[in-house]
């Protein structure tokens, strides 16, 4: 077991309101060593929250948050995040991304360069070593996102709707790249998303999270093979329950 | 004086440019474990350089008026400011003129050969202003 979160409640005070806003109630929740565990739920659920927290961004009101049996009190490259929106610094070349996270560590500028290297090659980025962010396409600007952080060798990786911000097409090649560099290099990935087909492509476990306040609805094992086919007739019978339990915890007529 | 009114735009640009980084620069930085001390040196004040170039420039031009003023009123024996009023009591207008169009020179130089050339190089690095 590599993360553990035990009643793990945030309540946001709201000063407008005079009372504070509940967004994650009670969670119990437990990532084994190598598990691709999706969180997907509606805006307002609070999976942002709770990975911000497993991060160590923000603390929890209640309950604990472990990572290999140790409380989590502040942000840590072992919990490694790409964040949705592009968070690469603009006056640094793509190589030197990826290397300012091991300068910080304190890693010599030799190593540093033999690990820099390694990673743009494993996101296939390889001659791009002294482009700017800025002259990077999306897609790509988050494949180097994702080499920063594996470059820092998180014990666990925290995606933050890492692929949001892009297009289906782009999308559906970074989920498959992804998918791959998971089965390859064994990580352990909890990965936040609203749609449900991408959790479906990519997870071992689905987590599905109540709108206000929220709460685990349905922790859902696939032990389907890889890579999966949307269409095929237990793949759409999972998207049918996904989307059946998804119209359960947010009925029509209530405020999102 | 001079050190006040070039100062003060300076601080003020500096402290705008700090403000309006995007707050995930500094919390990507945190995730790597940078420290509060790197998090300043490597970050904060490489995202607000322009910011701070702009500062100068307005600060530069604010003292290089005061400095000619000063000229003026203090009569300090020296400079194009001291100048200018020296022409005037001897009537030699031309004199005058020809101090106020080197102190416009100067200006223009400083502005279009130092302060523009740097400016264009940071946001051509930071891809900023071009579409």
């Amino acid at each position: 077991m590599v993360l553990e979160c035990r009643n793990v409640s945030k309540v946001y005070v709201n000063r407008k309101l005079g009372h504070g806003v509940v967004a994650l109630n009670d969670i119990n929740l437990t990532i084994a060593k190598n598990e691709f565990v999706c969180i997907i739920g509606p805006s307002g659920c609070g999976k942002s929250s709770l990975l911000h927290m497993i991060a160590g961004f923000e603390r929890p009101t209640r309950g604990s948050i472990r990572l290999h049996n140790e409380e989590i009190s502040g942000p840590s490259p072992e919990r490694g995040v790409v964040f949705q929106e592009s968070s690469l610094l603009p006056w640094k070349s793509v190589r030197e991304n990826i290397e300012f996270g091991l300068a910080i560590q304190g890693c010599p500028r030799s190593e540093r360069q033999d690990i820099a290297g390694r990673y743009l090659n494993i996101v296939g980025l390889q001659g791009f070593d002294h482009a700017r962010p800025h002259e990077l396409s999306g897609g790509m600007k988050q494949k180097v996102a994702i080499a920063r952080t594996l470059a820092l060798d998180p014990a666990i990786l925290l995606m933050d709707e890492p692929f949001g911000a892009l297009d289906e097409q782009t999308r559906k090649r970074l989920d498959f790249e992804l998918l791959e560099l998971w089965q390859q290099r064994q990580k352990t990935i909890l990965f936040v998303t609203h749609s449900i087909e991408e959790a479906i492509l990519l997870a071992d476990r689905i987590i599905l999270l109540t709108v206000r306040p929220g709460r685990i609805q349905l922790d859902l094992e696939l032990s389907l093979p890889r890579p999966r086919n949307l269409f095929s007739k237990e793949v759409v019978e999972i998207r049918q329950q996904l989307l059946a339990e998804l119209m359960l915890c947010c009925p029509p007529g209530q405020p999102v | 004086m001079i050190f006040i009114m070039g100062l003060t735009p300076i601080i003020i640009n500096t402290a705008g440019g700090i403000r309006s980084i995007p707050p995930i620069y500094i919390k990507s930085a945190r995730m790597m474990g940078a420290t509060r001390f790197l998090i300043f040196f490597r970050v904060m004040l490489p995202a607000a350089t322009l910011a701070i170039v702009t500062g100068l420039r307005i600060g530069l031009a604010n003292s290089w008026r005061v400095l000619i003023a000063a000229e003026m009123i203090v009569g300090a024996g020296v400079g194009l400011g001291y100048a200018i009023i020296q022409s005037r009591w001897s009537l030699d207008f031309e004199a005058a003129f020809v101090c106020v169009v080197i102190i416009c020179v100067i200006g223009l130089v400083v502005e279009k050969l130092g302060f523009e050339v740097v400016e264009k190089r940071i946001m051509a690095q930071m891809g900023l202003g071009q579409d």
